[in-house]
């Protein structure tokens, strides 16, 4: 699977954790209440924080709050079918990170997606 | 992956979830460390460069930017919750406003707090708003209130005026003229002799005639007068009303003062042109001191202006129901005494038509009125003020034909032993 690739999201949806974590781009499945679902190794690796420590949490409130703006979480609220790529500084362990994000949404989907790729 | 214990893990998360940016900085802006929230209050307004925080302040707040930069000790508070507004995409053009806090570590290093106080800025803009809103109405309601109350003492001034020519005594000339005729017909004969058989006749059929015709311009100008007492009546109670909504939009304050006395006697000047139309006999019992009280003068004055009318309109009536309506004079008595409390006590009394006992109350209802003409909206306009002044207003009558007696009662100040113009006199 591709970062860019265009039907990612239909592949993800089928992908078990064991495919999650063999990409090399950091993974966060959500269910459509922004609730952590998965969180693959990639990810793990840039942020420091445990698959264990993050699936259950509000990804946006209670994982990664910097990005509680309009430029990502309210993307994702503000509509019901979303697949943007955006440059975003995230703070990896207090340090800024530049990032490329994918956002990825479907309402008619179960799950929706936020892809990472460092800079 | 670098595993950390779970304690420096916890220590990590406090400092990234802590509800507030905090940033490292180097001397020259560069972010060294920054939390969760930094990036989400300094993201959308950065342009995506996230590396320099004076960069990313600059266009902006350049002059903070100039601030930090230029601070020269190696330690101490460069910024203290110094507010700032930015024009942030995203939200219509309302700006955000950051609090931000600067504090030097070290010569190379600089700690940066910053929230977001959009809301509570937003929130004070708001209640000031308001206050200046409110304050705008309220100038507009006291000057809406003075001109009424200027033009309502022309208009009394007119009503007065209207009064006493509809009272007026009947034309004189006219008087004089039939006593001409009387006269040169009790001479009939003696004119014949003079001016010829016919002319007498001629000559007083023309001074008839006259006669006539100014008896009737006589009675068109009453016919005038009294529409012009009417329109009058009606300006005044349009002002009245209007004049309710502008004060009501006032507010009482407590710390007014007035002197009950000099509150009914504006009353009864104000109410000279319908006592003077129905020759009512005003009778004072005033104290000797003067009866200082809590409360706003204009309105309490047009309280008793109120009361004043009804009870001159209760004459109409009287001379209505009664064939001839002079068996008694019309008389208002006006009493005031204090009462434990203190309170002040008004009785207006008068001996007009009265009504039935059972009605006292629902005559302060805004829809009831036992007028033929005009609302009784006056009555319970009367009650709120008086009730806005913590003071209590009665109506009451033996019945039909047997006058009404108001009762108003107002806190008293005490203290007040000043000594007061006698109004005990009467007044036709």
């Amino acid at each position: 699977m591709d970062f860019a690739q265009a039907d990612i999201a239909e592949r993800l949806d089928t992908a078990d954790s064991g495919t999650l974590d063999s990409l090399s781009f950091g993974v966060v499945k959500m269910d459509l209440n922004d609730v952590v679902l998965d969180y693959n190794d990639a990810e793990s690796r840039l942020s420091g924080l445990s698959k264990e420590s993050v699936v259950g949490r509000n990804f946006f409130t209670q994982v990664a709050p910097c990005t509680n703006n309009f430029m990502v979480a309210e993307r994702y609220h503000e509509h019901d079918v979303l697949d943007e790529t955006i440059e975003y500084v995230f703070t990896y362990r207090m340090r800024p990170t530049k990032v490329r994000l994918r956002m990825l949404k479907d309402v008619r989907r179960n799950y929706q997606y936020m892809l990472v790729e460092a800079l | 992956m670098q595993y950390r214990s779970d304690d420096v893990e916890k220590l990590l998360q406090f400092l990234y979830l802590a509800p507030l940016a905090l940033l490292e900085l180097q001397r020259d802006g560069e972010i060294v460390m920054m939390n969760a929230f930094a990036a989400q209050y300094l993201m959308p307004i950065s342009g995506g460069r996230m590396t320099n925080f004076f960069d990313v302040l600059r266009p902006h707040a350049p002059e903070i930017v100039d601030t930090i930069a230029a601070f020269r000790p190696s330690s101490g508070s460069v910024l203290n919750n110094r507010r700032i507004s930015i024009a942030a995409p995203g939200r219509e053009g309302a700006p955000l406003y950051y609090s931000l806090t600067v504090e030097k570590l070290e010569d190379n290093c600089l700690m940066v707090a910053l929230t977001d106080v959009t809301e509570a800025v937003e929130q004070d803009a708001r209640i000031k708003q308001a206050i200046e809103q409110e304050a705008v109405q309220r100038g507009k309601a006291e000057l809406a209130a003075s001109v009424l109350h200027d033009i309502g003492n022309a208009i009394t001034g007119i009503g007065t005026t209207v009064a006493r020519l509809l009272g007026g005594e009947a034309w004189y000339e006219e008087t004089a003229l039939r006593r001409l005729e009387d006269y040169l017909r009790d001479n009939l004969t003696g004119l014949e002799d003079v001016l010829g058989a016919g002319k007498a006749d001629a000559l007083l059929t023309y001074l008839g005639e006259i006669r006539n015709a100014l008896h009737d311009r006589a009675a068109e100008l009453e016919k005038d007068y009294a529409r012009l007492a009417q329109i009058t009546t009606h300006i005044s109670e349009l002002l009245s009303l209007q004049r309710t909504y502008a004060d009501e939009s006032q507010t009482y304050s407590s710390s007014m003062q007035c002197d009950l006395v000099q509150v009914l006697e504006d009353a009864i000047s104000m109410q000279a042109a319908g006592l003077e139309k129905r020759s009512v006999v005003v009778q004072r019992r005033y104290p000797q001191k003067a009866v200082r009280i809590f409360g706003d003068r204009t309105k309490l004055v047009r309280v008793f202006v109120n009361l004043l009318r009804n009870a001159c309109e209760s004459f109409d009536r009287n001379a209505r129901q009664t064939a001839r309506r002079d068996q008694a004079e019309n008389t208002i008595e006006i009493g005031v005494s204090i009462l434990t409390g203190p309170r002040a006590q008004v009785v207006i009394s008068d001996n007009g038509s009265g009504f039935e006992p059972e009605r006292s109350d629902q005559l302060f209802d805004s829809a009831s009125s036992s007028k033929s003409s005009g609302g009784g909206i006056g009555l319970a306009v009367c009650r709120r003020i008086v009730a806005a002044h913590n003071g209590t207003i009665e109506l009451t009558s033996e019945g039909p034909g047997q006058g009404a007696r108001a009762v108003v009662e107002l806190p008293f100040k005490a203290t007040e032993t000043t000594d007061h113009i006698d109004h005990n006199h009467q007044e036709a």
